[in-house]
């Protein structure tokens, strides 16, 4: 191998590794403006109005960008990593359809009374989670 | 579809990772295509053909 070749060693990997992290990190922040939000909401630590619609917004825009990011972690990654992504995402929104079907039944029977949209998004995540472990595991 | 990647890496002696540097993939995608779990892209048939200089279709060949 050349020595531009060992120069260009693990490019992908921390290419990869970069975008990722920069994921990671939006994810929480965005996670955190949410969690931040509801729970202002729940237990009134603000009660002007522009507050909490800046808060609505702000986590609007901080979503907005998480997704920004991950597609570019998906434009980052090879054939083989955007295979596994789109199996994962494709499991995630059936699981999810289903589940959600599924759950506004049980709603509605009354077997569960206090739905709250968050499990919804459990499930979603669950299965999206499992699915990319199960395709890393698959080619590995 | 088969591939002769793992035999033209080993003629070169390269480990997967200096493969999969070489082609800028993961270490897992080469593992994939070796063992015939993972058929690559078009475009990286044509970066594994130009990195051995050889035609396509001396790398991979539509046989099951």
């Amino acid at each position: 191998m050349t020595e531009t070749t060992k120069e260009r060693c693990s490019t992908y990997d921390s290419r990869a590794a970069r975008e990722n992290i920069k994921l990671v990190v939006w994810v929480f922040v965005w996670t955190a403006a949410f969690v931040i939000s509801d729970k202002a909401k729940k237990f009134g630590w603000w009660s002007e109005e522009w507050i909490a619609i800046a808060s609505i917004v702000v986590t609007g825009a901080l979503g907005l960008w998480m997704i920004h990011c991950y597609r570019r972690l998906l434009s980052s990654m090879d054939d083989l990593q955007r295979k596994i992504q789109l199996d994962g995402l494709s499991m995630a929104l059936g699981i999810s359809l289903v589940g959600t079907v599924l759950y506004s039944l049980l709603v509605t029977w009354g077997y569960i009374v206090d739905e709250e949209v968050t499990d919804i998004m459990l499930l979603m995540c669950v299965s999206y989670s499992a699915s990319v472990v199960y395709g890393t595991l698959k080619y590995r | 579809m088969k591939n002769r990647l793992k035999v033209l890496r080993a003629e070169r002696d390269w480990t997967q990772a200096d493969l999969a540097n070489e082609l800028d993939v993961s270490r897992q995608t080469i593992n994939a295509i070796e063992k015939m779990k993972f058929d690559p892209s078009l475009p990286l048939a044509f970066k594994c053909a130009r990195l051995f200089n050889m035609p396509i279709e001396e790398i991979f060949s539509d046989e099951v």
